[in-house]
Order: structure tokens, then sequence, then C-alpha cells
């Protein structure tokens, strides 16, 4: 009897692996500890070692597939077992059963088929009533759909149940759902693979050549999640502003060659840094999270901040700790190191978690401003767009001006709209006065 | 320690009981000569002679209601009616009499009984032969209901069934009398009233049986375990008092339960545990409590065992709890 | 096994009577009771009417919620207090059978405990009224569900026998009750077995309201006796001295290990059913008339009268003597008390199961104990 061998469970918490890649074919004889595949989750890469020794008889499960933990991926006939059939012991009676003969109704003893649900190999949950919503699924009259112990379980937590994703079906939440929720605070990107609405893309008849379909997978599987996860677990709003930063372009080309000089590349960011933290501290909430497992909101007193960058692979946000006790060459350094890692895929794990709140450098490509998308549990993020010389009314005249937009995306529930505009406005008054900002230099 | 069926532990336990206590008396339909029909009280007359081995007139209204008498008389009489099918002509002696004598003259008289009866479909025996009316009993307080499903059981339950001061009904599968041979101490020992029996130890979901049903539920639960489900497999033998927290215990560990039983689902026994379960540890459950069960319908001749639970029935209900 | 002394014969044409309409002896024998034991039998039939008089005024003063009647019933209830031994034999009465329970000796003060359901009574108020029983006298606790007592007393009769303790068991029902499958189940049973069962039947021509021809096609009860190989006994069960004759006689026979008998006590209700019941609906006042005529006490009244044991006066003596105990009676069941509302969970079980428990606890609860 070939063995089964079952996805384990790679990391805490985690309920599901992505099979990225297998390593060995099926007939191959495969070495205890050897790897059998590449597997990813929302929190590791790794690859599976064999549990046992034999021939890989078949794999159960495609390069692609995502499934739940404990699930058999592939059969292993283990070398070391016996092919000789157990021995059935003949029960043959040899006396008379007098009670058989005496009795008035005898057992039907006629074999009823068994048809086992079960023995379809499939997961102890199938998959198709995994992952479904966002969030809770709702009746008709918007009562959420949760099993008991669930509910008992979120309220002892004080997690809403109606924020939790429900992968039962019609996305009724299960009790490892509210665990889930509430050990990874965002809604798991499992429960997020699949958007509420699922759209679904239909190929236009003749142009089946035209197209090029590639799986998502790996990186671009996870930042599909993320996206989706930060767009669906936060009241996103945007606020957009201009800010006149004339002075400080005419400072930064000041200082920009005897930083250069010191080995440092200056650009604009390490300047929003501070003007950012000056107003976080101002403006506590938009440097908050929201702690929806036990109902808080938390205001941190850190400003570990978050930068956006595009590489090949994908977004990747390095953070820079404590940037409130940095100096603008300091950060400007960090700033240098951390991208130029990112962009080479050579950040540690905890250099990309733990922002309080992020900035994103999205104007030189083009466009005016966009509307940033929040790396959650963060409050907020600010958009910084494209320094450009723009007309605008000085002392009732049309003049040149190096102008920039600077778009503020938040959670409304957390940052009020009028505390989002005044943040904002405080940015800009920092950015405009750099002379002022210099105060807050350390 | 002996091998034996149910039955052969039923007739050994009436033995035993007769010749520790002679006001234990046996009495039904062909009980004595023949040794009923089904042989639960072989050898019994001979041994015992027809004063306390009574072959009745065919009256199961006399059985019962003569062994109210009976007992309020200083007798413990064991009474066999010839398949439970047949306690409804007696139906009126066990409930307005059996179960209320106590009640009714404020503990002046009462009515130390056991009525044994045959129970359940498995035999080819058409809705006439194959009922198990266990709701009836356990509906009226007064009477304790015991259900076993193996010979160790019968015998334990048996003897307390007969100690016992109050009117007991007891359930015996037919279908399993000969079905299973278990090894049964030779030396008297008793099983309490209301304490259920773990057959499989899991933490998956539970499955709670009694009766005639036990063949299927350990199938089910064997197929489970090679689809890697590991049940809960709990089997309650006693109907009233049953096991509540043995049940909850099993529920609070698994989030997910079944109830197996062949009766019919409306009003059923199974109902009331899992009523029970919904009332007391709702904030437990993983899924809905599920009753797999007889169908609503009489038992049929042709489809006689596919009425009864089925290892299939059991299986999907397994997986509707598992997935829900 | 019937001795050769026997008086009476089974299945005869008429019912047996020994004292006429005038209240003179008519039997064929020398009476051989004491002055004594005739006036007892006068002053339990007058202490039973009573009883039955202070139960109707319960219900009708609203102190009980039903009453049933027993007058003209008296002459067999009380020759059979009379006739068996009392707290040896078993008695399955029901329930227009307080007059005998009361000459068989149970307290008027439990009678009316049971009535009133106050902690007087020995059941501990769970029964509705004219359900009484006793435990001290071997008298079945009453059940509603007519013949369902019949079975039961068939059992205690197959364990009387099957113990050898010499006990006869006499069981009391109404003519309905023979048509009741339960009834033929105990009799068939008792004479299957031989057992020292008395069934009696007092045919007082009435199941509520649908008479005898509607209930039997028989030319009378006692001839049912012959289909289940027993005597059975035609009876003025009006007539209580051939009551007790019959009465001891039956009883002896079945004592000797004769097997059981039936009597047919012939009697006649003059109240309705029950105090929820209008027999003019049914019955009209003429019939009701002339058997009170045949009245049981005023019959042996005469009787008396003729034997110089009766006199005005000692009516008058007997009859207060009578209303003042039953009087006194009645004050001790009231004394005594409503019984608690917990009691409710008693006695379902030798012990409490966890369902009573829990729902006590509920029940305390909801009273806020």
């Amino acid at each position: 009897m070939p063995k089964e061998v079952l996805l384990p469970e790679l990391a805490e918490s985690v309920v599901e692996g992505e099979i990225l890649k297998w390593l060995v074919n099926e007939g191959d004889v495969v070495a205890k500890d050897q790897p059998l595949a590449e597997v990813m989750t929302d929190k590791v890469t790794v690859e599976l070692p064999s549990p046992l020794a034999g021939v890989l008889v078949k794999k159960l499960v495609n390069e692609g597939d995502v499934v739940p933990v404990e699930t058999p991926i592939a059969l292993i006939e283990d070398s070391a077992a016996s092919d000789i059939p157990p021995q059935t012991t003949a029960a043959e009676e040899t006396e008379e059963d007098r009670g058989e003969r005496l009795s008035l109704f005898k057992p039907d003893n006629t074999e009823t088929e068994i048809k086992n649900p079960f023995t379809a190999r499939e997961p102890r949950r199938s998959t198709a009533a995994v992952a479904e919503r966002p969030r809770a699924g709702v009746n008709k009259y918007g009562r959420v759909l949760a099993v008991p112990a669930a509910r008992q379980l979120a309220r002892e937590l004080g997690i809403d149940i109606g924020q939790v994703p429900g992968s039962g079906p019609g996305g009724r939440v299960r009790l490892e759902d509210v665990r889930t929720f509430a050990s990874s605070g965002p809604p798991p990107a499992a429960s997020v693979a699949a958007p509420a609405a699922q759209v679904t893309y239909t190929t236009p008849a003749g142009y089946e050549e035209l197209e090029e379909r590639v799986p998502l997978r790996g990186m671009r599987r996870i930042i599909a999640q993320q996206m989706t996860a930060s767009h669906l677990s936060a009241v996103r709003t945007l606020v957009v502003d201009e800010a006149d930063v004339s002075d400080l372009v005419a400072l930064r080309r000041r200082l920009k060659e005897r930083a250069e000089a010191a080995g440092v590349k200056l650009s604009y960011i390490p300047f929003v840094f501070k003007a950012a933290v000056a107003a976080l501290k101002k403006f506590p909430a938009v440097n908050s999270s929201l702690d929806e497992q036990r109902g808080e909101i938390v205001f941190k007193k850190y400003y570990h901040l978050g930068l956006s960058v595009a590489t090949d692979a994908g977004l990747v946000v390095p953070v820079i700790r404590d940037a409130d006790k940095k100096t603008i060459l300091e950060l400007a350094a960090e700033i240098n190191d951390k991208v130029t890692r990112a962009r080479e895929g050579g950040l540690a794990p905890d250099e990309v978690s733990g922002s309080s709140f992020s900035v994103t450098s999205v104007g030189n490509l083009g466009g005016l401003f966009t509307f940033p998308i929040i790396n959650v549990p963060d409050a907020a993020i600010l958009g910084v767009h494209t320094i450009q010389k723009r007309p605008v009314v000085r002392n009732d005249e049309i003049v040149a001006r190096d102008m920039i937009y600077l778009s503020l995306s938040f959670d409304h529930r957390l940052v009020d709209g009028a505390e989002a505009t005044l943040f904002l406005r405080e940015v800009i008054n920092h950015l405009e006065d750099p002379y002022w900002l210099m105060l807050h230099a350390i | 320690m002996a091998t034996m069926t149910l039955v052969q532990a039923i007739a050994r336990t009436l033995d035993e009981e007769m010749a520790r206590d002679d006001t234990v008396v046996v009495l039904g339909e062909d009980v004595g000569k023949r040794g009923g029909v089904f042989l639960a009280t072989e050898g019994l007359q001979q041994k015992y002679g027809p004063d306390r081995v009574i072959d009745t007139p065919l009256s199961e209204a006399a059985i019962i209601g003569a062994a109210v008498g009976m007992a309020a008389h200083g007798l413990r009489p064991v009474a066999e009616i010839q398949f439970a099918d047949y306690v409804f002509p007696g139906f009126d002696q066990l409930v307005s009499q059996a179960a209320k004598l106590r009640y009714r003259s404020g503990a002046q008289f009462t009515a130390p009984m056991v009525v044994r009866m045959p129970s359940g479909g498995g035999v080819k025996g058409g809705h006439h032969h194959s009922q198990s009316p266990e709701a009836h009993f356990v509906h009226t307080a007064g009477l304790k209901v015991v259900s076993v499903s193996t010979p160790y059981d019968a015998k334990g339950l048996l003897k307390t069934a007969i100690r016992d001061d109050d009117p007991v009904v007891f359930l015996e599968p037919k279908r399993l009398y000969r079905a299973v041979k278990e090894e049964v101490p030779d030396e008297d020992f008793t099983i309490p009233l209301g304490e259920a029996v773990t057959r499989r130890q899991g933490g998956d979901l539970a499955i709670i049986y009694y009766g005639t049903v036990a063949p299927e539920v350990l199938q089910a639960a064997d197929e489970l375990e090679k689809a890697g489900v590991h049940p809960e497999v709990l089997d309650l033998r006693s109907l009233m008092p049953w096991d509540k927290e043995a049940v909850l215990e099993a529920v609070s560990k698994t989030g997910r339960v079944m109830i197996v039983s062949d009766a019919p689902r409306h009003a059923s026994f199974a109902s009331e545990v899992a009523a029970t379960i919904a009332e007391e540890v709702l904030d437990q459950l993983e899924a809905p409590p599920a009753r797999v069960t007889g169908f609503d319908t009489p038992y049929p001749y042709a489809q006689d065992k596919l009425y009864m639970p089925t290892v299939t029935r059991i299986l999907n209900a397994a997986k509707k709890l598992l997935d829900y | 096994m019937i001795k050769d002394t026997q008086r009476f014969e089974p299945f005869t044409r008429d019912p047996i009577a020994l004292v006429n309409e005038s209240g003179e002896w008519v039997g064929p024998f020398e009476i051989d009771l004491s002055e004594e034991q005739l006036r007892t039998l006068y002053r339990d039939m007058v202490a039973a009417r009573l009883l039955d008089e202070r139960l109707l005024l319960l219900q009708r003063s609203g102190k009980t919620s039903f009453a049933m009647e027993a007058a003209g019933h008296e002459g067999i209830q009380i020759a059979i207090a009379h006739t068996v031994r009392r707290g040896f034999d078993w008695l399955f009465p029901y329930y227009r059978d307080h007059g005998m329970l009361l000459a068989l000796g149970v307290p008027a003060s439990e009678i009316f405990g049971e009535n009133l359901a106050t902690r007087a009574d020995p059941a501990k108020g769970r029964q509705m009224p004219n359900h009484p029983g006793s435990k001290k006298l071997n008298a079945f606790t009453v059940a509603s569900p007519i013949a369902s007592h019949i079975p039961p007393a068939a059992g205690a009769a197959i364990s009387a026998k099957i113990r050898g303790t010499g006990q006869v068991v006499v069981t009391t029902f109404g003519d309905g009750a023979t048509s009741e499958g339960d009834w033929h189940a105990g009799v068939n049973f008792a004479s299957a077995q031989g057992a020292p069962a008395i069934f009696v039947v007092e045919n007082n021509r009435y199941a509520i309201s649908v008479d005898l021809q509607k209930q039997t096609g028989s030319e009378n009860l006692a001839v049912k006796a012959r289909a289940y190989g027993m005597p059975g006994y035609y009876l003025d069960g009006m007539d209580v001295l051939a009551s007790y004759y019959v009465m001891q006689e039956v009883i002896e026979r079945t004592r000797a290990g004769a097997g059981p008998a039936l009597v047919e006590a012939v009697v006649y209700r003059y109240g309705p059913h029950s105090s929820a019941d209008d027999d003019r609906l049914y019955r009209p006042r003429e019939e009701v008339e002339h058997w009170k005529q045949r009245d049981p006490l005023e019959r042996y009244r005469r009787f008396l009268e003729k034997q110089g044991l009766w006199t005005p006066d000692w009516e008058s003596e007997l009859r207060e003597a009578v209303e003042g105990e039953l009087a006194r009676e009645l004050e001790k069941a009231e004394a005594a008390g409503p019984v608690p509302a917990v009691w409710m969970f008693d006695d379902v079980y030798k012990e409490p199961l966890w369902p009573q428990i829990e729902q006590r606890r509920l029940f305390e609860e909801e009273l806020g104990a």
C-alpha cells in the first residue's frame, strides 16, 4: 500500500500552501528527506523533504495548486513495506448454531454498498468550500452567517464577526476563520485569494492566439492577495493637496554635492520622511492601527516609515525604523541602501515588515497623482508625486514655482477627514519651509 | 470468562439473577418450554419451574400489567415482549400503570420490573417486526430505558435493570443477538444506568449512538479513520437516564456531532439529544447537530437494510458536518 | 375444590338477594352474624353515604375540582370491606370506591386529603379527587384509565399464588370496564393461572351515559365468567347481606385454591357519573326513583328494625357521631396544608434522575425560591 505524503503545517498558523514546483517525477526513487517540491505559504517558501524512502507513485496535486495543510499531495510506495496481504482467518462454525436455527427472525446479512464520500482523496474540507469571501457571508437580512463556536470565540476576542472572512459555504464564518483572523490581524491571504465578486474572464472569440496566459503564482500572487487585503480591509479615503517646494528644491540643490562628497545621494524622500514624522507626532491617529481582535486602536509612539519600491519581482516596502531619531543624512543613507538591496532581492524579512506609516514615490513615470494602496495594518500612506514647475499666483501675479502634488490615502475608520486634511497640511508646512523643518532635525 | 453472543448473555444473566434472588420471575409468550422465540430464556423453565418462568397468554397487556401487579406485590418480574412492535397492546399498562405507580401512590406502591423487548430492524421483518419504539418510553416519565448493543453491556445492564426499584424498558437489538461474540466475565458485575461508553477516541467529530446501529456506526468510524478523520464514538447504552455529561463532553471536544439511531426521525430520542446539545453547548458547535436516523415512514420490508442508517448515510453526514 | 357447605350457585337467572325490599330476610339459611356485626354494616353504609355527600359538598363549595358520587353502591362496597382480611388481602378498587376504603379502615382524613390535595394525602396530592389508595391496607392506588388495574390485579394474584401467601385479590370496576381489552387480558390471565383473584363488577348500568344494552350483548355480566372457566355470581349489590354472604363464600373458595371468580353486583348510582355530568341527558327521573326504592341503606334499615336492632334515636346518634367524625377528619385534612409545589418532582423514580433535578431547579427559580 503506498503511503500518503501530507502537506505539513510549515509554520505556525499556516493553513495552506502553494505547490510552486515539483522537484521529482512520478516513478522516481526518492530518499528520505530528499526535497520533493517547492512549497510557498504566505509566510515562507520551503523545499518539502520526503518523509520516507520509496518510489513516488503519484503526485496528487499540480504545480500552482493551493491546498490546505494535511492534504495528501503524493503517494510513495514505502520501500520497507511488504507486499504480502494480511492473512484472513476463516471462522468456520463447526457446531450447529442451534440459536440461529431456532430464532424466529434471522439477521439480514445482505451487504449494503458503501459509498464513501471521503475516498475521493479530497482534503478533509472540500476545497470548493474554502476561502470565498473577504468578509463574513450574510443572509438576506444582512445577518452574519457564522457557526456558534465562531461567534463565541469572536465575542471572547472582541472581534466583530462580520469582519471575519468566512471560508464556509456562502461565506459562513467557521471557528478556524476567527482563529486565523485573530492570529494574523488583517484578513489572511488565503481568505482573500478570490474577491467576493469574482470576475470571470472569457477570451474574445478569434483572439485566442493573441493571448498569453501565465499562471498567477509566487510574488505576483502574494501581491495580488495583499492588494486585495488592503483594498477590502481598510475604508480607504483620499485627500490630495499641493505644496510649493521651491525653497526645498533650492536647499537640496545646495546640499546635494556636499552630501555626495559624504557618500550619500540626497533625494527628496528623507525630507518628506522628516516632514511626515513631524506631522505624525501632531496627528497620532495617522500613525495608528486597528487591533480588530481586541477591539482596540493602537497608537504607536514609534515612527517606522515604509517606502514603496517597485522592483522587477514586484512591489517591496523596506522599512526605516525610528525615522524620528535619525538625521536627514542618516535617513538618506539608509533609504539608498535599502532601495538598492530591495531591487537586488537582498532584504531580510524584518526589513520589510513592521511599518507604522508609509510613503510611496509614484510620480516619475507621469500622472498627476494616484490613490495609493495602504500598507495595512497602517492607517495611511502618503503619495509623493513629481516636482514640476507650474504657474501659480503669488501676490496677484502668476509666477513659476516648484510644485508637488501630495496624496494621502487613509483608513477612514481610524482617521477622520478633517484630521487627514490637517495632517497633510502639516506635512506641506514643513516641506514648504525647509528651515522650519531643520528645527526638527536631530 | 466465557465468549458469548448477546442473546446468550441475556439468558445467562437471567439465570444468574433468578439463582441469586428468588423473587425474580420471568414471564412472556413462549418464554417457558421454548425458551423464547430468540432463546433469550432458554433452559430457565426447566431449571426454575413454571411458576417462575411463566408462559403467558398471548396478551401484552396481560404480560406487562401482571408484571406491574407482581412487582407491587413483592416480586421482581422480568417480562418479555416478543417484539417491541407488539408492545402497543400493553402500552397502556406501561404508561398508565408501570410508569406512574410510584408517583400516583406517593411511593406507597412501586413497580420494580423489567420489560425486555427485541427491537430494531435488519432481520427482514417488515414494519411489524423491525421498529425501535424507544422514544415512546423515554417520553414517559417514570420509565427507565436501556438499549444495549454488546454482550458485555447486556449482562451488566440487565443485572442493574433487574435490581433497580423502578420499571426499566430493556431494548435488545434483535439483529445483533448472534452477530457478535464477546468475552463476558463470569463474575457478577453491573453497569450503572446513564453511563455511556466511548468506543473510539478522536477529536474531529462525535458520533453518538445506541443499540441496533452499532455495526454501521463502527464501520463508518473505520472508514473515517481511513480518510484521516478521527471520530469520537459514544455508545449511550442507557436512554433514560442518558449520559448527558459524556455527550456534552464529546461535543465540547469536537464541536461537531451526529446522533445515529434507526428509529424514525421526528420527535425521536436522537432529536432530544440534539436539542439538549443545542440548548447547552451551542457556543461550542461548529456545525448544527445532525440526526442520522431511519426515515419518517413505516419500516419497509424490501428496503430492510437501507432504511436504517447505512454506513454511507453516516459518512455523508460526517462530510456535511466537516464541510459546514 | 368448592366446599360442600357452599350456599350460592353461580349463573343464577336473577340476582342473589337475601333481604327483600320490605326488609324481610328471605335467605335459605340462618343469619350467623352478631348484632354488633349487623349494626356495623349499617353504620359503615351510613358513613359511606355521608362521606359521599361531604365530598360532593367540597366540590360544590369550590374546594375540590371534581366529585364522583357512589350513593347506591354501598351494599356491595361495605360487604367487600367486611369480607376480606383487612391489611392482608389485596384490593384493586376503582374511582367510586371511597366508601369501601373508608369501611376497610382508610382514615377519612386521608380520603379528604386526597380529594383536597393536602399533606394528609399519602399520595402527596398527585391524583385527582376520588383516586385514593393505601399501602397499609393493601388497597392499590386508583388509576383513571378504565380497567387498567385489572391486569395488575391478576399479577398480584399470580404473585400471591406463586409465593403461597394465602392472600386473595379483590378487584372492583364498573360495567363499562368489562368492554376493555385490559379487562379481558387480566381476567383471562388470572384464570389461566388459577390465581386467587376475585373480579367484582359494580354494575350500575351506565358507563357515563351508555347503558348496559349498548355495552354488551350478553344477558348479564356474570355470564361472561363462563368463557373464562370461572364461576360468575349474579348478585343484588344493593342487598348488603346478600353481598356479604356471597363475597364471604367466594373469597373462601378462592382462598382455598379454587381459582378466580367473577361477581356481578347489580347496583345503581343515584347521582350523575361525576360532578361534571348531567344524567338528565340520558336517563329518565322515574328510573332513578324506581331504583331508589331499592336503596341499600333503607332496605337494610327496615331489616334491622324488624330485627329490633334499629331505633330513630340510634339513627340520630349514629349520624351525629359519623358527621362529627367526618367533620373532624376533614378539619385534620385541611389543617395539614397544601402539598408543596416542589413535591411535583419526587417519586417519579426512587431517586430523581438528572432531568427531574434540573427541572426542579428551573421550577424553583420560577417560584423565586
